[in-house]
Protein backbone atom coordinates (compact mmCIF):
# COMPACT_ATOMS: atom_id res chain seq x y z
CA UNK A 1 0.00 0.00 0.00
CA UNK A 2 1.04 3.29 -0.91
CA UNK A 3 0.03 6.75 -1.27
CA UNK A 4 0.41 7.77 -5.15
CA UNK A 5 3.30 8.60 -6.43
CA UNK A 6 5.39 7.84 -3.02
CA UNK A 7 8.66 5.52 -4.02
CA UNK A 8 7.98 2.34 -1.86
CA UNK A 9 6.61 0.36 -4.47
CA UNK A 10 8.92 -0.26 -7.89
CA UNK A 11 7.49 1.95 -10.85
CA UNK A 12 10.50 1.58 -13.26
CA UNK A 13 9.46 1.77 -16.16
CA UNK A 14 12.29 -0.52 -17.60
CA UNK A 15 10.97 -3.92 -15.44
CA UNK A 16 9.68 -6.37 -17.38
CA UNK A 17 7.19 -7.45 -20.19
CA UNK A 18 4.19 -9.31 -19.72
CA UNK A 19 5.70 -12.75 -20.86
CA UNK A 20 9.01 -12.05 -18.68
CA UNK A 21 6.95 -10.78 -15.63
CA UNK A 22 4.76 -14.09 -16.40
CA UNK A 23 7.78 -16.30 -16.30
CA UNK A 24 9.46 -15.09 -13.34
CA UNK A 25 6.53 -15.60 -11.17
CA UNK A 26 6.04 -19.08 -12.39
CA UNK A 27 9.55 -19.66 -11.03
CA UNK A 28 8.42 -18.58 -7.46
CA UNK A 29 5.41 -21.09 -7.94
CA UNK A 30 7.55 -24.24 -8.38
CA UNK A 31 6.16 -26.85 -6.38
CA UNK A 32 2.68 -26.38 -6.56
CA UNK A 33 0.30 -28.84 -8.75
CA UNK A 34 0.33 -27.56 -12.44
CA UNK A 35 -3.43 -26.77 -12.12
CA UNK A 36 -2.84 -24.06 -9.43
CA UNK A 37 0.01 -22.74 -11.15
CA UNK A 38 -1.86 -21.84 -13.97
CA UNK A 39 -4.94 -21.08 -12.65
CA UNK A 40 -2.57 -18.34 -10.13
CA UNK A 41 -0.69 -17.11 -13.74
CA UNK A 42 -3.89 -17.04 -15.59
CA UNK A 43 -5.58 -14.02 -12.90
CA UNK A 44 -2.02 -12.10 -13.15
CA UNK A 45 -2.62 -12.25 -17.06
CA UNK A 46 -5.74 -11.34 -17.24
CA UNK A 47 -5.24 -8.46 -14.46
CA UNK A 48 -2.39 -7.56 -17.52
CA UNK A 49 -5.22 -7.93 -20.23
CA UNK A 50 -7.71 -5.49 -18.05
CA UNK A 51 -4.77 -3.04 -17.90
CA UNK A 52 -4.32 -2.69 -21.52
CA UNK A 53 -7.72 -2.20 -22.49
CA UNK A 54 -7.91 0.05 -19.85
CA UNK A 55 -7.91 3.50 -22.03
CA UNK A 56 -6.50 5.56 -19.00
CA UNK A 57 -3.59 3.15 -18.33
CA UNK A 58 -0.82 3.24 -20.35
CA UNK A 59 1.78 0.03 -20.52
CA UNK A 60 4.10 0.70 -18.56
CA UNK A 61 1.73 1.79 -16.04
CA UNK A 62 -0.04 -1.82 -15.81
CA UNK A 63 3.48 -3.71 -15.38
CA UNK A 64 4.57 -1.27 -12.78
CA UNK A 65 1.38 -1.50 -10.80
CA UNK A 66 1.75 -5.24 -10.92
CA UNK A 67 4.81 -5.08 -8.44
CA UNK A 68 7.92 -7.03 -8.41
CA UNK A 69 7.63 -10.45 -9.46
CA UNK A 70 9.72 -12.24 -6.63
CA UNK A 71 6.90 -10.00 -4.06
CA UNK A 72 4.04 -11.51 -5.88
CA UNK A 73 5.56 -15.02 -6.37
CA UNK A 74 6.64 -15.42 -3.03
CA UNK A 75 3.32 -13.80 -1.98
CA UNK A 76 1.46 -16.49 -3.65
CA UNK A 77 3.76 -19.18 -2.73
CA UNK A 78 3.75 -18.45 1.24
CA UNK A 79 -0.59 -18.80 0.85
CA UNK A 80 -0.84 -21.61 -1.30
CA UNK A 81 1.22 -23.62 0.38
CA UNK A 82 3.64 -25.33 -2.12
CA UNK A 83 5.01 -29.36 -0.84
CA UNK A 84 1.88 -29.90 0.82
CA UNK A 85 2.62 -33.35 0.23
CA UNK A 86 6.36 -32.83 1.80
CA UNK A 87 3.89 -31.42 4.62
CA UNK A 88 1.75 -34.42 4.52
CA UNK A 89 4.61 -37.33 4.35
CA UNK A 90 5.62 -35.21 7.51
CA UNK A 91 3.22 -36.00 9.19
CA UNK A 92 2.54 -39.71 8.12
CA UNK A 93 5.74 -41.12 8.26
CA UNK A 94 6.74 -40.46 11.40
CA UNK A 95 3.25 -41.23 13.24
CA UNK A 96 3.74 -44.87 11.12
CA UNK A 97 7.72 -45.45 11.51
CA UNK A 98 9.16 -43.52 14.68
CA UNK A 99 6.71 -44.62 17.47
CA UNK A 100 7.31 -48.19 16.87
CA UNK A 101 10.84 -47.85 16.04
CA UNK A 102 11.02 -46.16 19.47
CA UNK A 103 8.87 -48.99 21.19
CA UNK A 104 11.09 -51.70 19.41
CA UNK A 105 14.38 -49.83 20.05
CA UNK A 106 13.09 -49.24 24.14
CA UNK A 107 11.90 -52.89 23.87
CA UNK A 108 15.60 -54.03 23.19
CA UNK A 109 16.62 -52.75 26.17
CA UNK A 110 14.10 -53.32 28.66
CA UNK A 111 12.14 -56.22 27.17
CA UNK A 112 8.51 -56.34 26.28
CA UNK A 113 6.41 -54.20 27.64
CA UNK A 114 3.85 -54.70 30.39
CA UNK A 115 0.42 -52.53 29.17
CA UNK A 116 -0.64 -51.91 32.91
CA UNK A 117 2.72 -51.13 34.38
CA UNK A 118 2.36 -47.27 35.13
CA UNK A 119 6.38 -47.40 36.35
CA UNK A 120 7.52 -49.54 33.70
CA UNK A 121 11.05 -47.88 32.63
CA UNK A 122 9.65 -48.36 28.61
CA UNK A 123 6.23 -46.89 29.09
CA UNK A 124 7.99 -43.72 30.68
CA UNK A 125 10.58 -43.54 28.86
CA UNK A 126 8.40 -44.31 25.45
CA UNK A 127 6.42 -41.27 26.56
CA UNK A 128 8.87 -38.79 26.70
CA UNK A 129 10.68 -40.03 23.71
CA UNK A 130 7.39 -39.71 21.77
CA UNK A 131 6.97 -35.83 23.20
CA UNK A 132 10.30 -34.89 21.86
CA UNK A 133 9.74 -36.38 19.01
CA UNK A 134 5.98 -34.63 18.84
CA UNK A 135 7.60 -31.26 19.54
CA UNK A 136 10.34 -31.58 17.07
CA UNK A 137 8.25 -32.35 14.56
CA UNK A 138 6.15 -29.11 15.34
CA UNK A 139 8.99 -27.47 15.23
CA UNK A 140 10.07 -28.68 11.78
CA UNK A 141 6.49 -27.52 10.60
CA UNK A 142 7.35 -23.89 11.93
CA UNK A 143 10.48 -23.28 10.48
CA UNK A 144 8.52 -24.77 6.85
CA UNK A 145 5.57 -22.06 7.79
CA UNK A 146 3.35 -25.25 7.57
CA UNK A 147 0.56 -24.44 10.39
CA UNK A 148 -0.99 -27.73 9.28
CA UNK A 149 2.19 -29.34 10.44
CA UNK A 150 2.74 -27.64 13.05
CA UNK A 151 -0.85 -28.25 14.33
CA UNK A 152 -0.66 -32.20 13.70
CA UNK A 153 2.23 -32.66 16.12
CA UNK A 154 1.79 -29.84 18.60
CA UNK A 155 -1.77 -31.79 19.07
CA UNK A 156 -0.33 -35.36 19.07
CA UNK A 157 2.25 -34.08 21.27
CA UNK A 158 -0.46 -32.47 23.82
CA UNK A 159 -2.61 -35.59 23.61
CA UNK A 160 0.97 -37.54 24.13
CA UNK A 161 1.35 -35.35 27.49
CA UNK A 162 -1.95 -35.10 28.88
CA UNK A 163 -2.49 -39.22 28.31
CA UNK A 164 0.83 -40.06 30.49
CA UNK A 165 0.15 -37.03 32.83
CA UNK A 166 -2.95 -39.10 33.40
CA UNK A 167 -1.77 -42.41 33.38
CA UNK A 168 1.35 -41.31 35.90
CA UNK A 169 -1.10 -39.88 38.15
CA UNK A 170 0.29 -35.93 37.42
CA UNK A 171 -3.40 -34.22 37.92
CA UNK A 172 -3.56 -35.97 41.67
CA UNK A 173 -0.87 -33.48 43.45
CA UNK A 174 0.40 -35.23 45.70
CA UNK A 175 -0.27 -38.71 44.89
CA UNK A 176 1.76 -38.92 41.74
CA UNK A 177 2.33 -42.94 40.96
CA UNK A 178 5.72 -42.45 40.47
CA UNK A 179 8.47 -42.04 43.50
CA UNK A 180 10.34 -37.79 43.66
CA UNK A 181 7.76 -36.70 40.90
CA UNK A 182 6.87 -33.17 42.11
CA UNK A 183 9.24 -31.06 40.41
CA UNK A 184 8.74 -33.34 37.55
CA UNK A 185 5.00 -33.04 37.71
CA UNK A 186 5.71 -29.25 37.98
CA UNK A 187 8.18 -29.75 34.75
CA UNK A 188 5.37 -31.44 33.04
CA UNK A 189 2.66 -28.83 33.94
CA UNK A 190 5.07 -26.07 32.36
CA UNK A 191 5.87 -27.92 29.34
CA UNK A 192 1.78 -28.27 29.13
CA UNK A 193 1.20 -24.98 28.95
CA UNK A 194 4.00 -24.31 26.64
CA UNK A 195 3.05 -26.37 24.08
CA UNK A 196 -0.89 -24.98 25.07
CA UNK A 197 0.24 -21.39 24.40
CA UNK A 198 2.25 -22.93 21.27
CA UNK A 199 -0.92 -23.98 20.02
CA UNK A 200 -2.99 -21.08 20.32
CA UNK A 201 -0.72 -18.75 18.84
CA UNK A 202 -0.51 -20.73 15.99
CA UNK A 203 -4.60 -20.61 15.73
CA UNK A 204 -4.34 -17.10 16.35
CA UNK A 205 -1.91 -16.66 13.32
CA UNK A 206 -4.45 -18.59 10.85
CA UNK A 207 -7.45 -16.49 12.68
CA UNK A 208 -8.92 -19.51 14.54
CA UNK A 209 -10.14 -20.69 11.08
CA UNK A 210 -12.48 -23.40 12.33
CA UNK A 211 -11.03 -25.95 10.09
CA UNK A 212 -7.71 -25.77 11.90
CA UNK A 213 -9.18 -25.44 15.34
CA UNK A 214 -11.29 -28.99 14.52
CA UNK A 215 -7.66 -30.50 13.23
CA UNK A 216 -6.43 -29.35 16.48
CA UNK A 217 -9.19 -30.50 18.96
CA UNK A 218 -9.62 -33.69 17.42
CA UNK A 219 -6.66 -35.85 19.30
CA UNK A 220 -7.49 -34.06 21.83
CA UNK A 221 -11.21 -34.43 22.16
CA UNK A 222 -10.27 -38.24 21.17
CA UNK A 223 -8.38 -38.72 24.15
CA UNK A 224 -10.78 -37.18 26.27
CA UNK A 225 -13.37 -39.48 24.72
CA UNK A 226 -10.82 -42.54 25.22
CA UNK A 227 -11.02 -41.56 28.70
CA UNK A 228 -14.02 -41.29 29.88
CA UNK A 229 -15.23 -44.32 27.95
CA UNK A 230 -12.33 -46.24 30.74
CA UNK A 231 -14.03 -44.64 33.26
CA UNK A 232 -17.69 -46.02 32.18
CA UNK A 233 -15.67 -48.89 31.86
CA UNK A 234 -13.83 -48.91 35.11
CA UNK A 235 -17.20 -48.10 36.85
CA UNK A 236 -19.27 -51.16 35.20
CA UNK A 237 -21.07 -48.99 34.02
CA UNK A 238 -20.69 -51.15 30.35
CA UNK A 239 -19.48 -54.22 28.93
CA UNK A 240 -17.22 -54.00 26.00
CA UNK A 241 -17.71 -56.06 22.65
CA UNK A 242 -14.41 -55.53 21.20
CA UNK A 243 -14.08 -58.28 19.59
CA UNK A 244 -17.06 -56.81 17.22
CA UNK A 245 -15.33 -53.67 17.41
CA UNK A 246 -14.39 -54.20 12.85
CA UNK A 247 -17.08 -56.31 11.92
CA UNK A 248 -15.23 -56.87 8.18
CA UNK A 249 -13.53 -59.04 6.34
CA UNK A 250 -9.27 -58.95 6.19
CA UNK A 251 -10.08 -56.63 3.49
CA UNK A 252 -12.49 -54.26 4.81
CA UNK A 253 -9.67 -53.72 7.72
CA UNK A 254 -7.42 -53.16 5.74
CA UNK A 255 -9.63 -50.52 3.75
CA UNK A 256 -10.41 -49.19 7.43
CA UNK A 257 -6.80 -48.89 8.32
CA UNK A 258 -6.43 -46.64 4.96
CA UNK A 259 -9.22 -44.05 6.20
CA UNK A 260 -6.98 -42.80 8.43
CA UNK A 261 -4.26 -41.65 6.13
CA UNK A 262 -7.33 -40.91 3.64
CA UNK A 263 -8.54 -37.85 5.36
CA UNK A 264 -5.07 -37.18 6.72
CA UNK A 265 -4.21 -36.39 2.75
CA UNK A 266 -7.70 -35.17 1.85
CA UNK A 267 -7.14 -33.02 4.89
CA UNK A 268 -3.60 -31.90 4.03
CA UNK A 269 -3.56 -31.91 0.11
CA UNK A 270 -5.94 -30.20 -1.15
CA UNK A 271 -7.05 -26.25 -0.74
CA UNK A 272 -10.54 -26.09 -0.99
CA UNK A 273 -12.31 -26.37 2.00
CA UNK A 274 -15.00 -28.96 2.01
CA UNK A 275 -12.50 -32.11 1.07
CA UNK A 276 -10.73 -30.96 3.42
CA UNK A 277 -13.84 -30.68 5.99
CA UNK A 278 -14.59 -34.21 4.59
CA UNK A 279 -10.91 -35.68 5.47
CA UNK A 280 -11.35 -34.53 9.13
CA UNK A 281 -14.86 -36.39 9.14
CA UNK A 282 -12.78 -39.47 7.86
CA UNK A 283 -10.49 -39.12 10.72
CA UNK A 284 -13.24 -38.72 13.39
CA UNK A 285 -15.11 -41.82 11.96
CA UNK A 286 -11.85 -43.93 11.68
CA UNK A 287 -12.03 -43.36 15.68
CA UNK A 288 -15.86 -42.96 16.42
CA UNK A 289 -16.69 -46.25 14.66
CA UNK A 290 -14.81 -48.94 16.27
CA UNK A 291 -16.78 -47.66 19.66
CA UNK A 292 -19.83 -47.50 18.26
CA UNK A 293 -19.66 -50.91 17.62
CA UNK A 294 -17.76 -52.20 20.79
CA UNK A 295 -20.01 -50.85 22.96
CA UNK A 296 -23.62 -51.02 22.01
CA UNK A 297 -25.18 -51.49 24.64
CA UNK A 298 -23.73 -48.50 27.03
CA UNK A 299 -26.26 -45.55 25.99
CA UNK A 300 -23.37 -43.12 27.85
CA UNK A 301 -20.65 -44.61 25.40
CA UNK A 302 -22.62 -44.02 22.36
CA UNK A 303 -23.52 -40.71 23.50
CA UNK A 304 -19.96 -39.56 23.77
CA UNK A 305 -18.66 -40.50 20.66
CA UNK A 306 -21.71 -39.17 18.68
CA UNK A 307 -20.90 -36.41 19.87
CA UNK A 308 -17.68 -36.19 18.66
CA UNK A 309 -18.94 -36.91 15.23
CA UNK A 310 -21.59 -34.50 15.96
CA UNK A 311 -19.42 -31.80 16.75
CA UNK A 312 -16.88 -32.22 13.44
CA UNK A 313 -20.34 -32.51 11.77
CA UNK A 314 -21.46 -29.50 13.07
CA UNK A 315 -18.58 -27.32 12.54
CA UNK A 316 -18.56 -28.32 9.20
CA UNK A 317 -22.09 -26.54 8.68
CA UNK A 318 -21.45 -23.48 10.72
CA UNK A 319 -18.25 -23.45 8.02
CA UNK A 320 -19.86 -24.04 5.16
CA UNK A 321 -23.20 -21.87 6.10
CA UNK A 322 -21.23 -19.29 6.49
CA UNK A 323 -19.18 -19.41 2.88
CA UNK A 324 -22.93 -20.53 1.63
CA UNK A 325 -24.97 -17.12 2.22
CA UNK A 326 -22.53 -15.06 0.34
CA UNK A 327 -23.70 -11.92 -1.61
CA UNK A 328 -27.18 -12.29 -0.60
CA UNK A 329 -29.18 -8.97 -0.62
CA UNK A 330 -26.01 -7.35 -2.21
CA UNK A 331 -26.01 -6.09 -6.26
CA UNK A 332 -23.36 -6.51 -8.23
CA UNK A 333 -21.75 -4.09 -9.41
CA UNK A 334 -20.41 -3.02 -12.90
CA UNK A 335 -16.98 -3.14 -13.48
CA UNK A 336 -14.96 0.40 -12.92
CA UNK A 337 -12.98 -0.39 -16.20
CA UNK A 338 -14.22 -0.81 -19.89
CA UNK A 339 -13.96 -4.34 -20.90
CA UNK B 1 8.87 2.38 6.61
CA UNK B 2 7.43 5.43 8.28
CA UNK B 3 4.47 4.91 10.55
CA UNK B 4 1.79 6.15 8.06
CA UNK B 5 3.05 3.24 5.56
CA UNK B 6 3.07 0.76 8.24
CA UNK B 7 -0.77 1.76 9.24
CA UNK B 8 -1.25 1.68 5.13
CA UNK B 9 -0.12 -1.73 5.11
CA UNK B 10 -1.90 -2.99 8.11
CA UNK B 11 -5.00 -1.73 6.62
CA UNK B 12 -5.03 -3.82 3.33
CA UNK B 13 -7.01 -6.63 4.29
CA UNK B 14 -9.76 -4.04 5.42
CA UNK B 15 -9.66 -1.58 2.53
CA UNK B 16 -9.95 -4.71 0.09
CA UNK B 17 -13.02 -5.96 1.91
CA UNK B 18 -14.83 -3.00 2.51
CA UNK B 19 -14.54 -2.93 -1.41
CA UNK B 20 -16.03 -5.92 -1.95
CA UNK B 21 -18.49 -5.23 0.83
CA UNK B 22 -20.50 -3.17 -2.23
CA UNK B 23 -20.35 -6.29 -4.90
CA UNK B 24 -18.40 -8.82 -6.22
CA UNK B 25 -15.48 -7.54 -8.01
CA UNK B 26 -12.39 -9.06 -10.30
CA UNK B 27 -8.70 -8.19 -9.23
CA UNK B 28 -7.91 -5.27 -11.39
CA UNK B 29 -11.77 -4.16 -10.47
CA UNK B 30 -11.06 -3.70 -6.89
CA UNK B 31 -7.55 -1.77 -7.35
CA UNK B 32 -9.18 0.66 -9.52
CA UNK B 33 -12.12 1.28 -7.46
CA UNK B 34 -9.54 1.28 -4.42
CA UNK B 35 -8.14 3.75 -6.07
CA UNK B 36 -11.06 5.96 -7.57
CA UNK B 37 -12.47 5.66 -3.36
CA UNK B 38 -10.02 7.11 -2.44
CA UNK B 39 -9.26 9.85 -5.10
CA UNK B 40 -6.25 8.43 -5.42
CA UNK B 41 -4.91 8.23 -2.16
CA UNK B 42 -4.68 4.85 -2.04
CA UNK B 43 -3.13 2.72 -4.61
CA UNK B 44 -2.09 -1.48 -4.30
CA UNK B 45 0.16 -3.18 -6.21
CA UNK B 46 -0.62 -6.51 -7.51
CA UNK B 47 1.85 -8.14 -6.07
CA UNK B 48 0.11 -7.27 -2.93
CA UNK B 49 -3.86 -7.32 -3.83
CA UNK B 50 -3.73 -10.86 -5.29
CA UNK B 51 -1.91 -12.58 -1.93
CA UNK B 52 -3.96 -10.99 -0.22
CA UNK B 53 -7.38 -11.66 -1.68
CA UNK B 54 -5.66 -15.50 -1.98
CA UNK B 55 -5.62 -15.39 1.62
CA UNK B 56 -9.25 -13.60 2.68
CA UNK B 57 -10.44 -16.23 0.49
CA UNK B 58 -8.36 -19.37 2.55
CA UNK B 59 -9.62 -17.45 5.51
CA UNK B 60 -13.15 -18.05 4.77
CA UNK B 61 -13.60 -14.46 4.10
CA UNK B 62 -14.11 -13.70 0.19
CA UNK B 63 -14.89 -16.23 -1.68
CA UNK B 64 -14.13 -16.18 -5.65
CA UNK B 65 -15.51 -17.88 -9.16
CA UNK B 66 -13.87 -17.71 -12.30
CA UNK B 67 -15.83 -16.10 -15.11
CA UNK B 68 -15.59 -17.16 -18.97
CA UNK B 69 -15.81 -14.81 -21.51
CA UNK B 70 -15.93 -14.50 -25.17
CA UNK B 71 -12.93 -12.34 -27.04
CA UNK B 72 -10.79 -12.28 -23.63
CA UNK B 73 -9.62 -14.10 -20.88
CA UNK B 74 -12.13 -15.47 -18.22
CA UNK B 75 -12.19 -13.61 -14.70
CA UNK B 76 -11.92 -14.29 -11.29
CA UNK B 77 -14.60 -12.85 -9.58
CA UNK B 78 -14.14 -12.45 -5.86
CA UNK B 79 -17.37 -12.20 -2.96
CA UNK B 80 -16.87 -11.51 0.77
CA UNK B 81 -18.72 -13.67 2.91
CA UNK B 82 -20.53 -13.45 6.04
CA UNK B 83 -17.69 -14.06 8.04
CA UNK B 84 -16.31 -11.04 5.75
CA UNK B 85 -18.33 -9.08 6.49
CA UNK B 86 -18.42 -9.76 10.23
CA UNK B 87 -14.62 -8.91 9.98
CA UNK B 88 -15.08 -5.45 7.99
CA UNK B 89 -17.84 -4.47 10.82
CA UNK B 90 -15.12 -5.55 13.55
CA UNK B 91 -11.90 -3.79 11.65
CA UNK B 92 -14.44 -1.01 11.27
CA UNK B 93 -15.33 0.16 14.79
CA UNK B 94 -11.57 -0.92 15.99
CA UNK B 95 -10.36 1.71 13.42
CA UNK B 96 -13.06 4.41 14.17
CA UNK B 97 -12.07 4.36 17.49
CA UNK B 98 -8.32 4.48 16.99
CA UNK B 99 -8.54 7.12 14.52
CA UNK B 100 -11.14 9.03 16.87
CA UNK B 101 -9.03 8.76 19.55
CA UNK B 102 -5.66 9.36 17.74
CA UNK B 103 -7.52 12.59 16.23
CA UNK B 104 -8.34 13.49 20.51
CA UNK B 105 -4.89 12.88 21.46
CA UNK B 106 -3.20 15.05 18.75
CA UNK B 107 -5.98 17.91 19.17
CA UNK B 108 -5.34 17.60 23.30
CA UNK B 109 -1.58 17.69 22.63
CA UNK B 110 -2.10 21.20 20.57
CA UNK B 111 -4.67 22.22 23.06
CA UNK B 112 -2.06 23.58 25.90
CA UNK B 113 0.29 25.45 23.12
CA UNK B 114 -2.74 27.24 22.29
CA UNK B 115 -4.15 28.05 25.77
CA UNK B 116 -1.12 28.99 26.44
CA UNK B 117 -0.05 31.38 23.96
CA UNK B 118 -1.26 35.00 25.49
Amino acid sequence: MKPAGSDDLPLASEGPGPEMYLAQVRRHLRGLPEQEQADLLDEIASHIESGQSDPRMGAERVMAELGAPEQMGRGLRGIHRPNRLADLLLALAPSYLLSPLVTLVISRFYGAMEVWAVTAPQLYLGGRISLLLAAALASVGRLRRSAELTVFWLSAGLGTLLSLMTREGRFLPGRERIAGSPLESLALYTLLAGLCAWLLVTLRQRRFDPLLVVFAALPLLLAAANFSTGQILLAGGASSRIGQALPFGSAGIAAYQAAWTGGLSLFFLCTRRDPRWSGLLLIAMYYVYPNLNAYQESTGILVIWSALLGLVLLAWAWDWMSRAGRGKGHAVRPPVSPG
Amino acid sequence: MSEIQQLRRGSTQVLILSVLASGRMYGYQIMRELEQRSEGYFTMNAALLYPTLHQLEQDGLAESEWEDAQGRRRRKYYTITPRGRQKLAGSQAEWKQFLTSLFKTLQIADQPTQEKAP
